[in-house]
């Protein structure tokens, strides 16, 4: 869901890739084939000679020395400040605000992401056979998606658990008034390695420190309110 | 304008193939070290002090007129630059799947990971099986899953319904792309399995 431009990743890795692969063979077929080594001399001599002739034929006033070098040190600062970037840039693309309505006469309404997403995990939380919920916001083609990773007990049902976040995302439309696109991650992971498998128990066990599993109910929200700080 | 389902097809698409950051982030600072590396030479060379290890000037000339040691060496590491260029290539061109099942409910957009959809395989069969959930161990593939169920001594299995139970699990699940089970019951059962 994150910003990352998958195709500039892979377009650096055929380059480098495609680089490395000529590089690498050219130089042991030059190593093996016995007449390659004296082609390679007359042909990168050549080369050399003609570098050498530019150098000298492009000379940084009175220093003597060519501002071909310069020209080098830009173009490798350029390369290493685009690097940056691009690393920088993995990853990117959550963001914090969940939708602006459109203005009226009294004003605008504009909603946190947090909003959603700590509604969403408080009506998750109480669920016996989910270890973790986990709620974030991305950016996807300029609106907002809502992403909804759980972490499942071992043996947990995909369609109990998709059921479940269903009914809790349609309180949360229930409650912005509109639709916001949702994404749900059912993993499993070390944590439901360890934690065992799903209780053989009444299928709407409740712990005692959650009473409120109902999808985003009223009172559920309004919890939220006030342990929010704002 | 981009339609729901098109948005959802791109989101599950992403979810279900490798962004393939780390290889892409290790390249890029490699790069960067080597251009920061260069460019330190560059300038030693410049104001006129000695190489940190080779000056760009050497670099060149030796390069250009290899000697013996140098032509030796460059047969086992050409081989080696070329496989790593080999690796790279391929982690740019094949898909990176990642071991994931996606499918659609008129509200949501589901990404299971294989793990959770091969443990609840294994206590649907364990169920159907009557078998405890420590006697059935499944894998789960892309477009197939093997179930392996060790039968308790004594009690036979009914092979037909638990392929049955199976099947009827997972397409009621509609995962993208869809599962075949392959059921293999153990030869020798345990004994209190």
């Amino acid at each position: 869901m994150t910003s990352t431009n998958r195709g500039l990743n892979r377009l650096l890795l055929a380059f480098s890739g495609i680089l490395l692969l000529a590089t690498g063979t050219a130089a042991a077929l030059v190593a093996i084939i016995p007449e390659a080594p004296d082609r390679w001399r007359e042909f990168a001599g050549a080369v050399v000679t003609r570098t050498e002739v530019m150098l000298s034929a492009t000379p940084l006033a009175a220093s003597g020395v060519s501002w071909m070098w310069l020209v080098l040190l830009v173009v490798i600062a350029l390369l290493v400040v685009g690097l940056g970037r691009f690393i920088v840039r993995q990853g990117r693309g959550s963001t914090s605000h969940l939708l602006d309505a459109t203005p009226t006469d009294h004003g605008q309404t504009r909603v946190d992401a947090a909003f959603a997403e700590q509604a969403l995990e408080q009506a998750l939380a109480g669920q016996a056979e989910f270890l973790g919920v986990h709620a974030s916001t991305y950016r996807v083609n300029g609106a907002s998606m809502l992403r909804v990773g759980i972490t499942t007990r071992r043996g947990a049902a995909p369609l109990a658990v998709i059921s479940t976040v269903e009914k809790a995302v349609r309180g949360l439309d229930h409650t912005l008034g509109t639709e916001i696109p949702v994404l749900v991650q059912i993993g499993g992971g070390f944590r439901s390695r360890i934690a065992g498998p799903v209780r053989l128990g009444p299928a709407d066990y409740r712990t005692p420190h959650h009473p409120q599993t109902s999808p985003a109910s009223p009172s559920t929200r309004t919890t939220h309110l006030r342990r929010t700080p704002v | 304008m981009t339609t729901p389902a098109t948005r959802d097809r791109r989101v599950l698409r992403r979810e279900t193939h490798s962004p393939r950051s780390g290889f892409a982030i290790g390249i890029a600072l490699l790069l960067i070290v080597a251009s920061l590396y260069l460019a330190t030479e560059v300038v030693l060379q410049l104001i006129g002090r000695d190489p940190v290890l080779l000056s760009p000037t050497e670099a060149v000339h030796a390069a250009a007129a290899p000697s013996e040691v140098l032509r030796r060496l460059a047969i086992p590491t050409g081989i080696g630059v070329a496989l790593l260029g080999l690796v790279l290539l391929l982690a740019a061109l094949l898909p990176g799947h990642r071991m994931r099942h996606t499918l659609s409910t008129a509200r949501l957009a589901v990404v299971i990971d294989d793990e959770v959809i091969a443990s609840a395989l294994a206590r649907t069969t364990a169920i159907a099986a009557g078998v405890a959930p420590d006697a059935v161990r499944v894998t789960v593939g892309r477009r197939s899953a093997s179930i392996h169920v060790t039968p308790t001594s004594g009690i036979q299995l009914h092979r037909a319904r638990l392929s049955e139970a199976a099947v009827a699990a997972l397409d009621q699940i509609a995962l993208r792309p869809s599962i075949h089970p392959r059921l293999f019951i153990a030869a020798a059962g345990r004994v209190g399995a």
